[in-house]
């Protein structure tokens, strides 16, 4: 087995595994959350050591996760575009955090929450039609990030490239890589993706440097997260996380905004409205026992008692996570040192009470529950930046892994809970005889059947040489990185015929359409999906071409010769494709190759495998 | 500065964290010499490419000496036992314990079809039967385990050893699948 045929394929990462940066380059920690974004450092370069909050070029230690588009087409973000939640939220495109990395079929609940326009006639990106064009929410992402991105470069006075960016530890993998891809587009280079919790760990055992068991309990804006960890010397070791990514302070703003309209049946007052009614409330009543809702002539009433009763139940859909997590940890609430509240909706006295109850010790809330998350993202671009040399996070996987086998089932590679990076190994084989691809179709989730997990992507490995049924054996190997995001590559265990593999992510955009993006700037996005394709195919046929110059290499000798020149006759109609950028061409001329190379694939095949026996034969005559 | 190619040319988590075979490990110690290895090689700490792969069998060496089953099947299989996925023991013949069981299993899916009353109680005795049986075995394997010198596996005794180990492994599974027939019996989740 040569190395040269292990093809090393960060398939569905969107940029490379590992880079370094130079010593003094500043890297910012951002906390891109569902309803508000902070940016952090810790500014070395002034000399400090501990992390602070950046004010954002509106003067404001928050920017509210929010775009505003204005009908020339530019873009307002933060509390200048917050203003417009109610008067233009057609325009107004906000919880873009609740859509990123999703599909069509998870959001029919979500849909109807949003006053904003949502294409979802593709299940592979949900689009937000907005001023006249339709746009991704990593695109609106990307757009918050470049307004913290430039927060951090006015206050720094230099420019700013690198970057930790948190996510919910229940986060998935489309949702990891969507984080990313939003960053990239925002001109910043991705480090790390950081689990919300584990941040927020971060910024909290710093200060208290002890040794124990702690709790985070994390509820946000759309998402709720608990990570159980350990601490020890310096090592914050994540022993299992659980949580639930449409579960947040918008629910509660939700059930609010609902209980209003059924107190006063006979007016029809508009979605935002009510929401903007429904939040202010919420807040008020983190200050004062009651609060009074004024519509048009009514006025309502609403006591913290009435309001803890509302929500009840999404804090009672808590539990069940908190619990499993502990259980996944291997420990009792008794074993927990610290518990720690973390994201704005914990200042609600109702989430107080109710925490303290479930884990029979009074939470920890000294550090700002807004703030807490972003500090923790600057501490660890701290210590990849090589600051900080005590420290170090060890993080976990939050879902299993696996691939889709026979009749539908899972089979999970990785459990979740599984300490990153983790490596898993699998071979695949035909089932049909003279079967030439395999696909292999990914998912994450806990749930046996296939079906009720979702679907991350699906591989194609080509260029198994046409044998008997069970014969071509493909080794796949699936990475998952420190940032949590699977990568994977494959080898052809027995030949040297090369296999490929080809990733369709289900979500998402591929690596061609960011490159498209960046090239051509927000404003097209939607456009060219032709070019996409074209770049995709030519990829696709240069590996063929590749191979089949290889083969030729080592076998045309044993070729007719009119089989010999119909490959080259093949070969120069799909380059001659390729240099017209035709797609169809393409897609036709590499069909017709690889017709033309079965007979030469079935050659190289025969002499590997009698290579292998001899080789094998002198190994026995050898011990 | 620990060595790099140590970790990935190590053939058992034994030989990663430089202990000779055995089942009775101080963890905690194992544990800080984790810690310190993940300061080294982590992707956070080791700007290389191939942090991410040895770190990946860092962290799993770690995980398979902390299980107790993981850590014994890696000793079975430095013993030339190999229980990776698709290589299952054999089935044998059921001992006669084994053969008692399942003639009682029998007797529960009758009362079933007869829709008998008595069914509930007897198949919690026999639910409580098996599951006293498990922990039984569980814990004479692991003292079985203690027990063995995995450096010499070689020896009379270990192989003595390591055969009633396989052997109570073998009832375990079937324990096992006896508890899953009888939860789908009792109409259960499979």
């Amino acid at each position: 087995m040569s190395d040269s045929t292990f093809r090393e394929l960060p398939v569905i990462s969107a940029g490379p595994l590992s880079h370094s940066p130079s010593a003094n380059d500043p890297i910012i920690g951002i906390d891109l959350g569902t309803t508000n974004s902070l940016v952090a450092i810790v500014d070395r370069g002034n000399g400090k050591t501990v992390p602070e909050i950046l004010t954002t070029l509106e003067g404001k230690k928050l920017l509210p996760s929010i775009v505003h588009f204005l009908k020339d087409g530019s873009t307002e973000i933060g509390f200048s575009a917050k203003k417009f939640k109610v008067t233009d939220p057609k325009n107004t495109i906000y919880s873009v955090k609740r859509l990123l990395g999703r599909g069509a079929s998870d959001l029919s609940e979500i849909k109807n929450q949003l006053p904003y326009a949502i294409d979802d006639s593709s299940d592979l990106n949900v689009l937000i039609e907005v001023a006249g064009r339709k746009i991704t929410p990593i695109e609106i992402s990307a757009l918050v990030l470049e307004e913290l991105k430039k927060a951090a470069e006015e206050y720094l006075g230099r420019s700013v490239e690198d970057a930790v960016i948190t996510v919910p530890a229940y986060f998935n993998d489309s949702q990891r890589q969507a984080t990313r891809t939003a960053g990239r587009l925002a001109g910043l280079n991705v480090l790390r993706i950081l689990n919300e919790p584990t941040a927020a760990s971060l910024a909290y055992g710093l200060e208290r440097k002890k040794n124990g068991h702690i709790a985070v309990y994390d509820l946000g804006g759309g998402t709720f997260d608990v990570s159980i960890l350990k601490l020890k010397n310096g090592i914050f070791e994540v022993l299992s996380t659980g949580g639930d990514t449409s579960l947040g302070g918008d629910d509660m703003d939700q059930l609010l905004a609902e209980w209003i309209q059924k107190q006063i049946p006979q007016k029809t007052i508009s979605q935002s409205t009510l929401l903007e009614m429904a939040e202010k409330a919420k807040i008020a009543l983190s200050t004062v026992e009651t609060t009074s809702i004024v519509i048009e002539n009514s006025t309502l009433t609403l006591s913290r008692n009435d309001f803890a009763q509302m929500i009840t139940p999404l804090l009672e859909r808590t539990k069940k996570s908190v619990l499993q997590a502990i259980r996944d940890a291997e420990l009792n609430f008794s074993d927990l040192t610290d518990v720690v509240l973390v994201g704005g909706p914990t200042r609600l006295e109702a989430v107080q009470s109710f925490t303290e109850k479930l884990f029979g010790k009074k939470p920890n809330c000294s550090l700002h529950p807004d703030e807490t998350v972003a500090l923790g993202a600057a501490v660890q671009a701290d210590i990849l930046a090589g600051n900080n040399k005590d420290l170090l996070l060890l993080d976990v996987v939050p879902l299993s892994l696996g691939i889709e086998v026979y009749g539908g089932t899972m089979n999970k590679l990785i459990l979740k809970n599984t300490r990153i990076p983790t490596l898993a190994k699998e071979q695949f084989t035909t089932y049909v005889e003279g079967q030439t691809k395999v696909a292999i179709n990914v998912f994450q989730g806990e749930r046996e059947v296939v079906a009720e997990n979702r679907k991350l992507a699906e591989f194609v490995l080509h260029g198994i040489p046409p044998l008997p049924a069970g014969v071509a054996r493909i080794e796949v190997t699936f990475l998952v990185d420190a940032d949590g995001i699977l990568n994977v590559s494959a080898r052809e265990i027995y030949s040297e015929v090369q296999a490929s593999i080809e990733v369709k992510p289900s979500y998402g955009l591929t690596d061609a359409e960011v490159e498209k993006i960046l090239a051509d700037g927000l404003a097209n996005a939607d456009q060219d999906r032709i070019q996409i394709q074209v770049i995709e195919a030519k990829n696709s046929a240069h590996t063929v071409l590749t191979a089949t110059e290889k083969g030729l290499e080592r076998a045309s000798s044993l070729l007719s010769i009119t089989e010999k020149n119909d490959i080259l006759e093949k070969v120069a109609g799909l380059k001659l494709a390729m240099k017209n950028n035709e797609l169809e061409a393409i897609k036709k001329s590499h069909k017709a190759l690889d017709q033309a190379t079965v007979h030469l694939a079935e050659l190289l095949m025969t002499q590997t495998v009698e290579k292998d026996l001899k080789n094998a034969k002198i190994k026995n005559i050898l011990d | 500065m620990l060595n790099l190619s140590l970790i990935s040319s190590a053939h058992s988590a034994f030989e990663i964290f430089h202990l000779s075979p055995s089942f009775d490990l101080n963890l905690d110690q194992i544990e800080d010499l984790y810690y310190d290895y993940c300061k080294q090689v982590h992707p956070d700490r080791l700007t290389d490419t191939s942090s991410h792969e040895i770190t990946a069998k860092l962290n799993k060496a770690f995980q398979t000496l902390k299980n107790k089953e993981s850590r014994l099947e890696a000793l079975l299989l430095l013993a030339g036992h190999d229980f990776s996925e698709g290589k299952t023991q054999k089935s044998s013949t059921p001992n006669p314990e084994e053969m008692e069981l399942a003639e009682e299993f029998f007797e529960l899916q009758e009362l079933k079809m007869e829709d008998a009353p008595e069914l509930t109680p007897k198949a919690a005795s026999f639910s409580k039967k098996i599951e006293n049986m498990l922990s039984e075995s569980t814990t004479t394997i692991y003292s079985l385990a203690k027990q063995t010198n995995w450096k010499d596996f070689k020896s009379s005794e270990s192989e003595q050893n390591i055969g009633k180990i396989l052997n109570l492994r073998k009832t375990l599974n079937y324990l096992h699948s006896l508890q899953s027939n009888l939860s789908r019996l009792l109409g259960g989740a499979s």
